[in-house]
């Protein structure tokens, strides 16, 4: 019979095997750039090899003195910490395309209106 | 400097404002002055009313809000050789008639930007209703521009303002976007321009809707702080080629 941990371990890996083809089919049907996917998929890994090797990193050797509930706050500021850290990376991405749609949305505009005045005169 | 020799551009920017278009076209035509509409994807007729009038309009093809908007005038102003460029909502509010009073101190070289204010303590506008939601905002944004500058400025808000070739072309590389003014003013003060404030009195909005409703009212002050600090800490960025 398997351990509850075990059973729990095979659980969580399963769920990130299905986060990371759910991230390659992202990025192989075109919807997800390159550049981000990378970063997820290195987090990914992150968090894949975390949860196989479970038992011998040092963080969890600290429940005996942390005690379930610190180790969960632990576990819950880095793993927000790693979001934020994606989420930021995006955000300047999406920063940077939405300055260049004005540019583009400006100059569309100015050039409308010189072919415009163009076929007035 | 002579008025008479000066290109004179009123940039009007606009969102869904047909019903007031058409009386405030008729009004800027007979000052003189050349105007150019900024259409921020309106989905009234505001385009097809502005170009009925016969002036020019700027159409974006997507929702740039007024920021983004304001700067397409400036941009077209600096491209078109005009020296000054006076600010006017599309929604009536500000009487063309005035254009006068806020362009003088250009010409003269008094000031690079002149702001159409209703609250200057000598000679408030009286007559003008300013929402309460709004007028908090105002307080807010008029109290931290101090703090952070010095700079006492009665009307952050308005949207009537006057600027020499000078201060358009530098926010023509440059402009905040959502509600901008108070931005705007600390960007001016930053860059070393001088701005200085000119009673005039406003009308009631003529038609359309106010971009200020309440919800954003509330985010005012929080917008106005984290502009602010952006603006005080920020590093050398692109400018436009």
């Amino acid at each position: 019979m398997m351990s509850t941990s075990f059973t729990l371990q095979s659980i969580c890996l399963g769920v990130l095997a299905l986060l990371f083809f759910y991230t390659l089919w992202l990025m192989r049907s075109g919807r997800l750039n390159a550049h981000v996917t990378v970063r997820w998929i290195l987090a990914e890994g992150a968090a894949f090899l975390a949860v196989l090797l479970w038992q011998w990193l040092p963080l969890f050797g600290f429940t005996s003195t942390l005690g379930d509930r610190e180790l969960l706050m632990v576990l819950a500021v880095v793993f927000f910490a790693l979001i934020a850290f994606l989420m930021l990376d995006c955000l300047v991405r999406i920063s940077t395309h939405t300055h260049q749609v004005k540019l583009l949305t400006q100059e569309l505009a100015l050039l409308r209106e010189l072919v415009e005045s163009g076929v007035r005169d | 400097m002579s008025n008479e020799i000066l290109k004179v551009l009123i940039v009007i920017p606009s969102h869904n404002e047909e019903e007031s278009l058409p009386s405030l076209l008729d009004e800027v035509k007979r000052t003189g002055c050349d105007a150019v509409v900024v259409n921020d994807a309106s989905s009234d007729a505001t385009e097809q009313v502005a170009r009925a009038a016969g002036v020019p309009v700027l159409s974006l093809p997507v929702n740039l809000g007024i920021g983004g908007g304001v700067q397409t005038g400036f941009l077209y102003a600096l491209r078109n050789g005009y020296d000054i460029v006076v600010q006017v909502d599309g929604d009536g509010q500000h009487d063309p008639s005035q254009f006068q009073t806020i362009i003088a101190p250009i010409v003269t070289g008094e000031a690079d930007c002149v702001i159409g204010s209703r609250y200057l303590p000598k000679a408030p506008d009286s007559s003008y209703s300013t929402p309460f939601a709004r007028r908090m905002g105002m307080y807010f944004s008029t109290g931290i521009l101090y703090l952070a500058t010095g700079l006492r400025v009665h009307d952050t808000t308005s949207g009537f303002r006057a600027l020499n070739r000078a201060a358009f072309s530098f926010f023509a590389t440059e402009y905040p976007v959502d509600h901008p003014e108070a931005e705007a003013l600390l960007m001016l003060h930053q860059a070393g321009f001088r701005v200085i404030e000119r009673p005039v009195r406003m009308r009631c909005r003529s038609g359309g809707q106010s971009l200020f409703t309440f919800v954003r009212a509330m985010l005012y002050p929080l917008r106005v702080i984290v502009g602010f600090m952006g603006l005080l800490y920020k590093t050398p960025r692109r400018t436009r080629a």
